[in-house]
């Protein structure tokens, strides 16, 4: 016969029973052959465990180990960040950067004069030359803070030709 | 909340800090050796696997947030990192754990690193001992083990375990009720007599 108690006998054993789950065991106890004797031998059990040494190992083990973790890079929280930041960022920048240019250059029914003078006060040359800017970050793939300075170098290469 | 100590060298180590890293390594690197010789169940893949654990532990320490016990943390990549092992096709161990339940001891030999050929008794029932005991933990399910190793031999409770093991302490409750009847129905022969040998496990057998 198994006793529906039986599930609970492990976690009694463990000292895991909450104060009045582990009364209410204890009394059914007093009355169960069945979780007795279960009971019982889960104990056993549990001493038998406790009664074994544990593995051992050797200083030359932990020696061979402990060589390796001291040849792990630094921690890379520093580059991670950066690189995390640089990602959100550009995107960020580039949106902003558009929607400024988007802005200026939608047109505005309230006054044709106002809109010819706003665009007049565009440097579409500089525009132009962020939009390229961000081409070429794009381009690059911008995986290391470093990229940036690549993609400066890049471009004054154009420049001087 | 309070911060062990532990978690406190850990967020050292996400700052760079390599000594924070090698007391940690110091403190733990046994212990966690030993959960995965209970798992696996041989030792040089297990000190292998250690060394992985200690490997991912420094990859995850700009991830790692104090908001439960260190251990519990280091348990749970331990863990995760063991039960992937196991589940390799590759894995011999596992494929023999699969044997039929109840295989005599004998046909399993003594106890990993123990040569009992020349051992005094009482040294050759702890090795039987030991090896009954790793047949127990083999023909448990994963995660049964996982649960049982870090109650029984780690001294976790099971609100730890849980957290270990990303699960409730219901369902560990659960994985050990069914854990420790395997343990028991594999040392049953030793549970009979506080001072039962080998040679009366052999007679009962």
């Amino acid at each position: 016969m198994i006793c529906r108690h039986q599930t609970e006998l492990t976690a009694l054993v463990d000292g895991e029973l909450s104060t009045a789950a582990r009364v209410a065991l204890e009394a059914h106890l007093s009355g169960c052959d069945v979780c007795r004797r279960t009971e019982r031998t889960l104990r056993k059990t549990q001493r038998r465990l406790q009664a074994l040494p544990p593995p051992d190992f050797t200083p030359d083990v932990l020696a061979a180990r402990r060589a390796v973790m001291n040849r792990l890079p630094a921690a890379r929280r520093q580059g991670w960040r950066a690189l995390f930041e640089l990602r959100f960022a550009l995107p960020a920048a580039a949106a902003g950067l558009l929607a400024v240019a988007v802005v200026a250059l939608w047109p505005d029914p309230r006054s044709e004069a106002d809109n010819a003078a706003r665009v007049a006060m565009l440097d579409d040359v500089a525009l132009a030359r962020e939009l390229e800017l961000l081409e070429d970050y794009d381009l690059v793939g911008l995986e290391r803070p470093e990229d940036l300075e690549v993609v400066a170098m890049l471009h004054e290469l154009e420049a001087a030709q | 909340m309070e911060i062990d100590p532990d978690s406190q060298l850990m967020m050292k180590v996400a700052q760079g800090d390599r000594a924070a890293f090698s007391r940690l390594f110091e403190r733990h690197y046994v212990r966690v050796t030993r959960f995965a010789l209970r798992y696996v169940q041989e030792r040089s893949r297990a000190e292998e696997l250690a060394q992985d654990v200690f490997l991912k532990l420094y990859a995850s320490a700009a991830r790692y947030q104090p908001s439960s016990a260190f251990k519990t943390f280091l348990f749970r990549i331990a863990a995760n990192h063991c039960l992937n092992e196991v589940r390799r096709p590759d894995f011999g161990w596992f494929r023999r754990a699969l044997r039929p339940f109840g295989a005599a001891p004998e046909e399993e030999g003594s106890a990993e690193g123990v040569d009992t050929a020349h051992a005094p008794d009482e040294t050759v029932a702890a090795a039987e001992l030991g090896a009954l005991a790793q047949q127990a933990l083999a023909a448990m399910k994963p995660r049964e083990r996982t649960a049982f190793i870090l109650c029984r031999f780690e001294g976790m409770s099971y609100r730890e375990a849980a957290e270990s093991l990303e699960t409730s302490e219901v369902a560990v409750k659960s994985l050990m009720h069914r854990a420790s009847g395997t343990m028991s129905r594999f040392l049953a022969p030793y549970l009979n007599s506080e001072d039962v040998g080998p040679r009366e496990v052999r007679s009962e057998s």
